[in-house]
């Protein structure tokens, strides 16, 4: 019996231990399989991305015939990206799956070890009757620990495991969270609690968070913030509230720091989740609260129709397809709720045929919902009532077009007309916008200005239209209202990608820069290179333990041949040997589990960063890709549309010859400054027209006024030299004389302005034109002297 | 949007919008401009050119805004990574002082 127990040292694992292992080995397998099928995506993501930048750079540089070729690649590449990453998200999130379940199969593995192992060692001590103290639970080859060696390339990909399960689930009670399940789903171990005192395992499902309401993530956060800080205390050993402490052991510390890793990712999910709900929530209030207002008028007349109209809606339309107009608020919110809302107002008449005609256009007015659209941002409705609808210009004729709704209106039936007027209001709106996107967003992208007449013609087709076919005019306000939506939505994706842009950089600073990222690169390979030969090692050491326990069966059958004595030196040696091979082995898989980590937690580190390094030099291409077919489409459309373009292509001509017959006069040479002055007075005039501005650009005009100063300084200065050079010096008053001479050029009109120059500027032109003419030898002599009088008191008048 | 008054193919124009192809967009549009259009055809030439204008730019503006999303998602991944990363460094730390102290 001592001999059967003693050779029990050395048997093979149990079935449960074997079956184990190839449970491990086969989730080992697929997240290998699925690391690889990543690795490829990633490298043929990083493909792709290096193509759209060769071709950005062609474009940028040039590309002449093949640049749309290069554009409409882009676009294919991108898709292609988008796609790919979708992959990518995708099997990382299934390899975070595998992975919890391998580090539960893994911790109940060594579970398993460890109780088998202080089972052994208390049968040892028992039957020895050594005077050892209690064996420590000893570490035990694990082949998973070799195995994940191969497996080092896989990068914890940190995202969110949504669950399948479409149902929520009733949120655990604080301390009843079965710490084995959870362990599962947040890849963390088993809390200690459950090792001293067990408890049957009960499935508990990581709920999908999304799918939960506001209350109910809010008991999750409780119950999870609870056992959070019930499992810090078990783990700080201090006392709690109570005067409670608890001793972990080393192990139970090790478990409770996982739980407690796994918790808080918990916490960090449904605190964005719970966030997410509520500023959904707050919108969707805010839009309930504008509906209200606006309906509170109607619930004062029309309660019991509202009701009629509630049940008649229930009965003809249980799928609610044909939801009235003024729904989508309210369905959007209560599909946030998981629920929809079914009730759909409907005409409630005893004209069938007329309610018939109503409801086909009701069906037709329902607007298309808006593509791309994440937040409408249309004008607020004012309130309805019958007298505001019907005073508004032009509804009562918009109105009668759609049938008769005299008895409707008498009976106080104001749901029917509202929804007209609300399909009325919307094509104003549809109106003005689309008028303001041709008179801003056309007009300064692409410099292209419609006439009154053409924006006339714009709005007379909507009013037309919106009668002959309302759902079309419905639709397009839907666009522009979608239109304002995306580009609020991008501005405030931007603004968020920059926030988040500059976080990034801080960590990649953290890490130490690029520099920093490949020292780190270089560490992990050199790390994976020494747990290559740790492992080597290690199992050139287990097959060494191998053979000391066939030492111990040698010594057992062969013992009896050597007498007591020898039986007892051969099993105490290789009793001694085994123990020994024993600790140095499980020091050695200890080391490699660490190392391990080491390097997931090193490469994970920054394969992120650089992960989303790249993805950021996507959305850049992007964005610039963007702007590129923006500009390109509205170019194609609304150049082209520009049905005056060669009218106004006409009157720039005509303008730009009028603005060179006022400069050019029909002979140059025989022009005079004060006909040069005329020419800049005539051409303010035409700089001052509207048609004039409308039609030359800003730096033509600046060109024409360069070539009149030009003309006006020439004249000036041509006026100015033959004055002086009439003057006649030696007489009486010379100086006065001059002055008066030469008075017309400095005072008057020209003092202020001269061609385009004003105020100071023409001042300090006339100054240094007779600056120019005292410095000129001619006049050295009398007249220089004379001139610097001029200037001097031309310069400080008061003082002379 | 009726098109019977216009001799034009806005479909077809859509389509090549869609793909791309401006040039033969282009050629379109210019047919029907260089017409004799009265105000009632040219304002529905410009409402149909400004909603196939809506429609390709809010395609164009959900397609990048998805790609805005997913690089938000990533980044958010990286930040939660970030936050994991320490929780492993603090782990390994952990361990190796219950090594040191066996």
């Amino acid at each position: 019996m001592a001999q059967s127990r003693f050779y029990e040292q050395f048997s093979d694992p149990s079935d449960q231990e074997t079956t184990l292992a190839e449970q491990i080995e086969q989730e080992e397998l697929a997240v290998a399989e699925l690391d690889k099928q990543s690795q490829a995506l990633e490298e043929e993501k990083a493909d792709l991305v290096k193509r759209t930048l060769v071709l950005h750079k062609k474009l940028e540089d040039g590309a002449g015939d093949f640049e749309e070729e290069f554009t409409i690649e882009l676009g294919n590449i991108n898709g292609n990206i988008n796609v790919l990453l979708k992959k990518i998200i995708d099997i990382n999130a299934a390899k975070e799956r595998k992975n919890a379940v391998l580090r539960s199969l893994k911790t109940q593995n060594e579970r398993l070890v460890r109780a088998e192992s202080r089972e052994k060692a208390e049968r040892k001590a028992k039957k020895v009757k050594t005077k050892e103290g209690p064996t420590k639970p000893k570490g035990r080859l694990d082949n998973s620990v070799a195995r994940a060696f191969d497996a080092l390339d896989i990068l914890v990909a940190v995202t969110d495991t949504e669950n399948k399960q479409d149902t929520p689930q009733k949120p655990p009670e604080a301390g009843k969270v079965d710490k084995a399940t959870k362990q599962q789903q947040t890849n963390k171990t088993a809390p200690v609690s459950k090792e001293r005192t067990p408890q049957p395992q009960q499935e508990w499902k990581k709920p999908n968070f999304k799918r939960l309401s506001i209350p109910q993530l809010a008991e999750y956060k409780n119950n999870f913030e609870k056992e959070l800080e019930r499992e810090e205390w078990m783990l700080s050993g201090n006392q709690n509230a109570k005067g409670r402490s608890y001793k972990a052991t080393p192990a139970e510390k090790v478990a409770l720091q996982e739980s407690i890793n796994g918790i808080r990712a918990l916490l960090t999910e449904i605190e964005t989740v719970l966030t997410q709900k509520k500023e959904a929530k707050q919108a969707a209030d805010d839009a309930k609260a504008k509906k209200s207002k606006k309906l509170t008028d109607t619930a004062n007349t029309d309660d019991d129709a509202a009701e009629d109209d509630a049940e008649e809606s229930e009965n003809d339309d249980p799928d609610g397809d044909e939801e009235g107009v003024d729904d989508d608020t309210d369905s959007q919110e209560e599909d946030n709720e998981g629920t929809s809302d079914n009730t759909t107002r409907q005409p409630k008449s005893g004209d069938v045929q007329l309610k018939e005609k109503k409801t086909k256009k009701n069906k037709a007015m329902t607007p298309t919902p808006a593509s791309g659209a994440e937040r409408g941002t249309p004008a607020a409705p004012e309130q309805f009532t019958l007298t505001t609808a019907l005073n508004k210009k032009g509804f009562a004729e918009y109105l009668a077009k759609f049938g008769d709704f005299e008895q409707d209106i008498e009976d106080g039936n104001t749901a029917e007309v509202e929804k007209y007027y609300e399909a009325f209001n919307k094509s104003e709106v549809a109106k003005k916008e689309l008028t303001s996107i041709f008179k801003n967003e056309i007009k300064n992208d692409l410099g292209v200005t419609l006439e009154k007449a053409e924006l006339d013609a714009i709005t007379a087709f909507i009013e037309k239209e919106r009668i002959d076919n309302p759902e079309e005019i419905v639709n397009l306000s839907g666009q522009i209202e979608a239109f304002r939506a995306n580009a609020a939505a991008v501005t405030q994706r931007e603004t968020e990608i920059a926030a988040a842009e500059r976080d990034l950089e801080a960590k990649v600073a953290s890490l130490g820069g690029d520099a920093g990222i490949a020292t780190l690169k270089a560490e992990v390979q050199t790390q994976i290179q020494e747990m290559i030969a740790h492992n080597g090692k290690k199992l050139a050491l287990e097959q060494g333990g191998a053979s000391v326990g066939q030492r111990a069966k040698f010594a057992r059958t062969q013992g009896k041949g050597f007498g007591w004595h020898m039986g007892n030196v051969f099993l105490g040696w290789a009793g001694f040997g085994k123990k020994v091979v024993e600790a140095e082995l499980a020091k050695m898989a200890t080391a490699a589990n660490e190392m391990q980590a080491q390097v997931v937690a090193k490469k994970g580190s920054y394969e992120t960063v650089e992960a989303a390094k790249a993805q950021l030099e996507v959305v850049k291409n992007q964005k610039e890709h963007m702007k590129a077919l923006h500009t390109a489409l509205k170019q194609v459309i609304f150049e082209a549309a520009d049905s005056n373009k060669a009218i106004r292509d006409m009157v720039q001509a005509k303008m730009m010859k009028k603005l060179d017959d006022v400069i050019n006069p029909a002979d140059p040479t025989k022009r005079t400054l004060k006909q040069a002055e005329e020419q800049q007075k005539a051409f303010d005039k035409l700089k001052a027209s509207e048609t004039v501005r409308g039609s030359i650009s800003d730096s033509d005009i600046e060109a024409k006024q360069a070539e009149l100063d030009a003309a006006v300084e020439v004249e000036f200065q041509e006026e100015v030299t033959e004055a002086i050079k009439n003057f006649k010096t030696g007489d009486g008053g010379a100086f006065t004389k001059l002055e008066s001479t030469l008075k017309p050029f400095f005072s008057g009109e020209r003092a202020a302005k001269l061609g385009s120059k004003e105020g100071d500027e023409a001042r300090d032109f006339i100054l240094d034109t007779l600056d120019t003419k005292r410095n000129d030898p001619s006049n050295k002599g009398a007249k220089s002297i004379l001139l610097s009088l001029l200037i001097r008191n031309l310069k400080q008048p008061a003082t002379n | 949007m009726t098109t019977a008054s216009l001799p034009v193919d806005f479909a077809k124009l859509e389509d090549l919008i869609s793909h791309k192809d401006f040039v033969g967009a282009k050629k379109i549009i210019d047919d029907v401009v260089d017409q004799n259009l009265s105000p009632q055809q040219k304002g529905e030439v410009y409402v149909k050119v400004a909603s196939i204008y809506l429609t390709i730019s809010n395609k164009l503006s959900a397609a990048y805004l998805e790609q805005l999303d997913s690089t938000l998602d990533l980044i958010k991944q990286a930040t939660k990574s970030e936050k994991k990363t320490d929780d492993d460094f603090k782990m390994v730390e952990v361990q190796q002082n219950l090594a040191a102290n066996s």
